[in-house]
């Protein structure tokens, strides 16, 4: 007889039998279950045995060859018992001999002989679909195992004994011994040096526990780290060792880089601190020396006048009146000189005393700059119109009424020749809080190009027409700033100028202003 | 008649010197005017160290005009010792002084002056707080008309 190559494929679904009329016996089932190829006897090659997906043999042939048979892996089986010996055979399909001859899936069964066809064709579909689940669950175990077993990872199993049942192949080679040798050997015998050790506690809690255990550890040995869980199962303890080095070194860098940053940012802060207080320092120098300067230079100032002042008395006899007209203007400079300094000894002092912060009500501070003026507001007829409610702020009042009064002072100084001088005050809370206190005029303006100018010390935009010695303004934006607050102003030259003062406030509660504009009857 | 005590002027500018003597004389504070260059100087007067030992040539004052800014020894040094000075205790110290600083002012009454007075910038202020001045002194007793 011929038989096909020995392909594995196309021996699928091959029927071995010995038993004479197997061929018949089968017929049905080559009709249903395509691919059955039919063949008589057992020879000695064994591949067919192998290869073949169903078995049926006699029980004198399974008895005489029982071990051969044995040995193919694969096959179902169906083992045919003369009707007489019927008796013996378990209902259940187990062998009568008690051993299973199917080592390897073990899908088998006791028929009788005769059998009916259809008998016959529903124990073979039977088992091959057991055969198909058991070789289907049996090639993902392997596949498990497999994957277990290659992973670059420590891992193995114990059972509840903690004898070896799995140790797969980085296990090996970090524990120096072969998986085939230890396996069904307690651990703590394999593995003297684990015995009293943390691992070995932590192994027992796992085990009387059943509670998954997680544990970060520095290897004593490699100096790397490790990720170590040992999980309870069925049959007792796994345990994984994951190497998390990369992972730990990347943490330490992360958190190295947190900590220079931390560092860095507490340096820089540090280093913006002290130049903070050096500046501060330096500054404080500045102003102490600007007023020592401004003090020292007042004494000789003092003898150039009254030395001047001295030769008109003790030489009037001798002087004309053009000599006693220089005299004089030696006087009115050395006054306006004194001026000068006296108002940098004033900035000196705005910009060095420590201010007290109140609250304080605006109108009441305008009616102290009001104060200040009223021999000039009384000389110039000027007109002052304040608003209803000047509201109140957080501010120094002294440093208030100083700017007030300077605003003041310039919006009735400033103004245009024959103009009566028109005055309006009025309060806008404006953002961050502020209040923005407006001081306008109908005066001369001033020119854009000059806008920063203006706030410099000693800056005259007009020259000797209007008297002053141009630090007012100094003086009041420096108020300002040391309040948190600003001085700014819009102008159109020939129109007139609103000064805007911000300092933190808001609008409400302050006293009512009496006024002097007719309109409002005040 | 009261007779004729010194007035000690403390002052290290030459010329502020100057012109302070001959406005006390136009004020007509005519006592005889002693000076000082420095708070050193001041002590060593007012203690009659070396020279100063000659009484004659240098009377013990009735009165300090005492500048505050001067080499040294400062005012507010010469003042603090001479309140510590049981036998100058009659004396009368008045800062003359071109400081209108608050802390100045306070610092010097508290170290017990007696006035403090702001050195003008012009002669004829000058004119006017010395008038002023000389009516305070005659109260005191001391000067002689």
């Amino acid at each position: 007889m011929e038989y096909p190559k020995a392909e594995p494929e196309k021996w699928i679904g091959t029927l071995v039998s010995d038993l004479e009329g197997a061929e018949g016996l089968v017929r049905g089932l080559k009709e249903g279950e395509a691919g059955f190829a039919v063949v008589d006897l057992l020879g000695p090659d064994d591949e067919r045995l192998r290869c073949c997906d169903l078995l049926i043999v006699s029980q004198a042939r399974w008895q005489a060859q029982r071990e051969r048979l044995q040995a193919a892996p694969n096959p179902a089986l169906i083992v045919l018992c003369p009707a007489n010996d019927l008796g013996v055979i378990d209902p259940t399909g187990a062998s009568p001999a008690g051993a299973c001859p199917a080592g390897a899936c073990g899908a088998v069964a006791f028929l009788p002989y005769p059998v009916p066809g259809a008998i016959l064709a529903l124990h073979v579909g039977a088992l091959l679909e057991r055969r198909a689940m058991e070789a289907d669950l049996r090639y993902r175990l392997k596949e498990r195992e497999d994957v277990l077993m290659s992973i670059s990872e420590v891992f193995f199993s114990v059972d509840h004994e903690f004898r070896y049942t799995f140790f797969n192949e980085k296990a090996e080679k970090v524990g120096g011994k072969l998986a085939r040798d230890i396996i069904g050997h307690n651990m703590w015998e394999v593995f003297p040096l684990l015995k009293n050790t943390k691992f070995e506690r932590q192994m027992r809690q796992v085990a009387k526990e059943r509670q998954i255990l997680v544990e970060e550890y520095l290897g004593p040995i490699t100096g790397g780290w490790f990720e170590m869980r040992i999980y309870p199962s069925a049959g007792g303890i796994s345990a994984l060792f994951v190497d998390i080095t990369a992972r730990k070194k990347a943490e330490e860098e992360l958190k190295r880089a947190k900590e220079q940053l931390t560092e860095a940012n507490s340096n820089l802060e540090r280093a913006v601190q002290e130049r903070t207080a050096e500046l501060h320092s330096a500054n404080e120098q500045l102003e102490e020396l600007l007023y020592s300067i401004a003090h020292d230079l007042r004494s000789p100032l003092r003898s150039m006048q009254g030395f001047a002042q001295a030769f008109v008395e003790d030489f009037s006899a001798a002087l004309d009146d053009r000599a006693r007209e220089y005299a004089k203007r030696m006087t009115s400079a050395a006054v306006f000189m004194d001026r000068m300094l006296g108002d940098l000894i004033e900035l000196s002092r705005v910009s060095k005393t420590e201010l007290q912060l109140e609250e304080i009500d605006v109108a009441a501070a305008w009616r102290s700059a009001m104060a200040q003026h009223e021999e000039r507001i009384a000389r110039t007829g000027a007109e002052i119109r304040i608003a209803a409610d000047l509201g109140r702020a957080r501010a120094n009042l002294t440093l208030v009424v100083q700017i007030l009064a300077n605003l003041l002072g310039n919006a009735l100084k400033f103004t245009r020749p024959g103009v009566r001088p028109e005055i309006r005050i009025w309060t806008e809370e404006v953002e961050g809080g502020l209040l923005g206190i407006y001081v306008e005029d109908q005066g001369i303006g001033i020119d854009d190009r000059f806008r920063e100018k203006i706030f410099r010390i000693f800056e005259r935009l007009n020259g000797s027409d209007y008297e002053g010695t141009g630090i007012g303004l100094a003086v009041a934006r420096k108020a300002a700033e040391r309040m948190k607050g600003q001085l700014d102003f819009t102008s159109r030259p020939g129109v007139g100028t609103t000064f805007c003062l911000k300092v933190p406030g808001k609008k409400g509660g302050g006293d009512a202003v009496s006024t002097n504009d007719p309109d409002r009857g005040g | 008649m009261l007779f004729q005590r010194t007035i000690l002027i403390a002052e290290d500018e030459d010329d502020e010197a100057f012109l302070l003597q001959r406005a006390l004389t136009k004020a007509a504070i005519l006592n005889p005017v002693q000076r000082v260059k420095n708070g050193m100087e001041a002590i060593e007067y007012l203690s009659g160290a070396g020279r100063y030992g000659d009484r004659e040539r240098f009377p013990v004052p009735a009165i300090v005009l005492l500048d505050l800014n001067m080499p040294k020894k400062s005012g507010f040094e010469v003042l603090e010792w001479i309140r510590q000075q049981p036998g100058l205790g009659a004396l009368a110290v008045d800062v003359f002084s071109g400081s209108s600083r608050a802390e100045d002012i306070e610092r010097a009454l508290r170290l017990g002056a007696n006035l403090y007075l702001k050195k003008p910038i012009t002669m004829s202020e000058l004119d006017d707080l010395l008038r002023g001045y000389r009516q305070v002194i005659t109260c005191r007793g001391f000067a002689q008309f």
